[in-house]
């Protein structure tokens, strides 16, 4: 779990809490960063927070970060 | 809105007119003069970092033949000076949908802590099965997108849908004053904005208030799933109409449920709909919405479809065509290496995290991880830490990351 905000320590510490590995972030910026450099092509990635944080274009970002026919291709 | 004078326009809201009464207005209403078409007329609204009156010569260049003020403005376009815009447009969709009720406008509101949106976007695809019906853009549910919304009603509209949020004792009640319905689908009691309202109990007193405005043949829509909504049957003179994805619920005159309830890799569900009561159905449904909660969404939309004497076969259809409307929610995006991100950060509560959080857990597939990047669910009071705390722990325990 990438999280970021006031209370990412919070979702942090209830992740590790339930044996999730889990990190807290400064900024929507560096949400994007990690969770590039953290997802691979069989993951699923959910990204969702209240309005006010706007993470939608984490995703759309994060979504159009590797290029159509790099990699092992669709397969869901 | 039907087309009218700027004289009568000004006699709708109370307000005082400046220019050419014989100035015809409409038929759009916007507050965002980029969205004026000719003949509009535009708001202007006060807001956070503007004043709507700066817009007032972009909407005119735009087309608009009208606007509402709280003080003149040099424009050539027919002013209506009003104290407070957003309570005059209030009166106007008021009077909008008096008219057009008078002529058989049907109104639904939908009222809920989470699913409102979702569940606005599959009703409007069900009633457009029986006529041209009128639906907010994206989640308009407060004293300006209800109202906004109404005033898309013109003499063709058959149907008008009210998604009514509440952040305090009184807001549905408001808007049901606006647009009185003759259906409330009333979805669930959780915890969104539990930091205004401070309890869940104080929560379904302010959803019930879509109940409570409901004439005695009208009809109250109730998930019977929730202790809180059904509990709502007390509180209606109306008829009762309830749904459940558990089974045939044990009252309502109209009962709607889903059974052989199964699901694709995307999360997007497969039922068959039942119906008994007034109406009975038995018909399959393939949603094209990801999400076990669509399930309930859609028998929410369902009940009230059979209500308006759409047939089953119509209502299923159109279930089954709906595509996922509004957009950053729960809007799945396939990456070019394979990965899916699922964008759902149009909004976030305990109860809607919860939701999404179970859904992708579905959608894992065998070699891959599940990753959450998450942010802050605001206006939860004092029990916010202890809020996403448990959702980080609920995160964890459906084994996301590894």
């Amino acid at each position: 779990m990438i999280a970021v905000g006031e209370f990412a320590s919070d979702l942090v510490a209830g992740a590790r809490r339930g044996g999730a590995e889990a990190v807290a972030v400064p900024s929507r910026e560096a949400a994007f960063e990690a969770a590039l450099g953290l997802v691979s092509p069989q993951d699923v990635v959910l990204v969702k927070a209240s309005r006010g944080l706007a993470l939608e274009s984490v995703a759309e970002r994060l979504a159009s970060g590797v290029a159509a026919g790099h990699g092992e291709g669709a397969t869901a | 809105m039907d087309q009218l004078t700027a004289s009568e326009l000004a006699d709708l809201v109370g307000g005082r007119l400046v220019g050419g009464p014989a100035v015809i207005v409409g038929p759009d209403v916007v507050i965002d003069s980029r969205l004026a078409t000719p003949g509009a007329l535009f708001l202007a609204l006060p807001g956070e970092r503007s004043d709507g009156h700066d817009f007032v010569a972009a909407a005119v260049a735009a087309g608009a033949s009208a606007v509402l003020v709280t003080r003149p403005v040099d424009t050539p376009a027919a002013q209506v000076v009003v104290d407070d815009t957003t309570q005059a447009l209030g009166r106007l969709a008021t009077a909008v949908v008096a008219r057009a009720r008078l002529r058989g406008l049907v109104c639904v509101g939908i009222t809920g802590s989470s699913g409102k949106t979702s569940t606005k976007d599959l009703l409007a695809a069900v009633l457009r099965a029986g006529g041209v019906t009128v639906a907010p853009q994206g989640s308009f549910n407060n004293e300006i997108g209800v109202p906004l919304t109404a005033c898309g009603v013109d003499v063709h509209t058959r149907f008008l849908v009210a998604e009514m949020g509440a952040r305090g004792q009184g807001h549905v009640a408001h808007l049901c004053r606006i647009v009185p319905p003759d259906v409330g689908v009333e979805l669930n009691v959780g915890h969104a904005h539990l930091g205004e309202f401070g309890s869940v109990g104080a929560i379904a007193q302010a959803k019930g208030e879509l109940v409570e405005a409901l004439a005695p043949d009208g009809w109250a829509v109730l998930n019977a799933d929730d202790p809180l909504v059904l509990a709502m049957a007390g509180r209606t003179e109306a008829r009762v109409a309830t749904f459940s994805v558990r089974g045939e619920p044990e009252s309502g005159e109209l009962r709607v449920w889903a059974e052989n309830i199964s699901a694709d890799a995307w999360q997007r569900h497969s039922f068959v709909m039942h119906a008994a009561g007034i109406s009975r159905a038995d018909a399959a449904v393939t949603l094209q919405v990801s999400g076990a909660h669509q399930v309930g969404n859609a028998l929410a939309a369902a009940t009230v479809g059979l209500i308006e004497g759409l047939d089953a076969a119509a209502v299923a259809g159109a279930l089954s065509e709906a595509p996922a409307a509004s957009r950053w929610r729960m809007e799945i995006l396939q990456r070019g290496d394979g990965a899916l991100v699922v964008n759902d950060a149009y909004n976030a509560n305990p109860d809607s995290m919860r939701a999404a959080l179970t859904a992708l857990a579905g959608m894992r597939r065998p070699s891959g991880r599940l990753v959450a990047v998450l942010g802050d669910m605001l206006e939860l009071g004092i029990e916010a830490a202890a809020q996403h705390q448990a959702v980080g722990e609920l995160a964890a325990q459906l084994g996301w990351t590894t």
